[in-house]
């Protein structure tokens, strides 16, 4: 058995994750204990393990599964909330040629 | 950012940064075909790391990566189109994960006697090496902790540095540390239980 303590260090010394500081703690006592060296070899083998879901094959059609199903659901809904720019210009534009027909109408000045 | 390019299938769009920052302009606009350029990019990524969070269940994790893609089309407008989106949707996959895994009231933390039991099945019924080692190392992801999960998917399967885990699952890199330590050890522990009942 490796000692307790040493365990979660070992842990993120086989992958450099310390934190500054923290390197220096490890390695003297990996020196000294054997049964520290088997359970660091033994998690770098389970490392190397994890990782092989790296390597994990999807197949392509799942992707494309997904990719039709959230264009299909997309298309259903109304586009995103957001106004082109040209839309809101137009918007303004038209509201200032109604202020300025409002205010050129026959008789307008006469009532002022 | 080239890892991601390669990555993408051959029928989407090679977006590199300025590509994307004009891909997300257009889909804001409502651009069907840019959004699904950006879903091309990031599909991937999404689609295996939800797989990963959801103990290898693959129509689980098509479920994840469309109401992850689903949510992206609802938050187009407050995307940044000069910012990198993949910390986001990192953040939103483990979301989607985590509720889904509680919506369908399965147990985020399968016991440990239940997982060996899978394994032990497993290995009768599969003579492939390479797929027992994947079928053992989900059921070991399978009894960590959802927050232990998250960080150990992020960081060793995604290879995302441990300060930015942190960010995506909005806690301290102390913190984060702490939850790969003892995930390592969990998964370290329950190979060795497993070899131990081969021999």
């Amino acid at each position: 058995m490796s000692c307790p303590k040493f365990q979660p260090l070992i842990a993120l010394y086989v992958e450099s994750d310390f934190a500054p500081g923290q390197e220096d703690m490890v390695e003297p006592h990996l020196a000294v204990c054997e049964s520290c060296r088997e359970f660091d070899l033994k998690m770098r083998e389970s490392q190397d393990a994890l990782k092989t879901l790296r390597n994990e094959f999807v197949e392509g059609s799942v992707f494309q599964d997904v990719r039709t199903e959230v264009l299909r659901a997309v298309s259903r809904r109304c586009p995103p909330r957001t106004w082109p720019r040209y839309v809101m210009a137009a918007g303004v534009a038209l509201i200032l040629l109604a202020g300025w027909v409002w205010s050129t109408r026959p008789g307008a000045r006469l009532q002022v | 950012m080239q890892e991601l390019a390669l990555l993408m299938g051959a029928d989407c769009v090679d977006a590199r940064e300025p590509e994307f920052a004009r891909l997300v302009k257009q889909a804001k606009a409502g651009d069907t075909a840019a959004f699904e350029a950006i879903l091309c990019k990031f599909e991937r990524k999404v689609l295996l790391s939800a797989l990963r969070l959801l103990n290898g269940n693959l129509e689980d994790a098509k479920d994840a990566a469309q109401q992850v893609f689903m949510r992206l089309h609802r938050s187009l407008h407050q995307l940044d189109e000069n910012r990198h989106s993949g910390s986001w949707l990192y953040r939103i996959t483990v979301n989607v994960c985590r509720d889904m895994l509680r919506k369908r009231a399965r147990r985020p933390v399968v016991s440990l006697e239940e997982a060996e039991e899978r394994t032990a099945a497993g290995w009768a019924e599969d003579a492939m090496r390479r797929k027992e080692q994947m079928r053992l190392i989900y059921a070991a992801l399978a009894t960590l902790s959802e927050r232990e999960r998250a960080a150990i998917v992020l960081r060793d399967l995604e290879g995302i540095s441990t300060s930015e885990v942190a960010r995506i699952l909005r806690s301290s890199e102390v913190t984060v540390r702490s939850q790969i330590s003892n995930a390592r050890v969990k998964i370290r522990k329950f190979v060795d239980r497993q070899q131990k009942r081969r021999l």
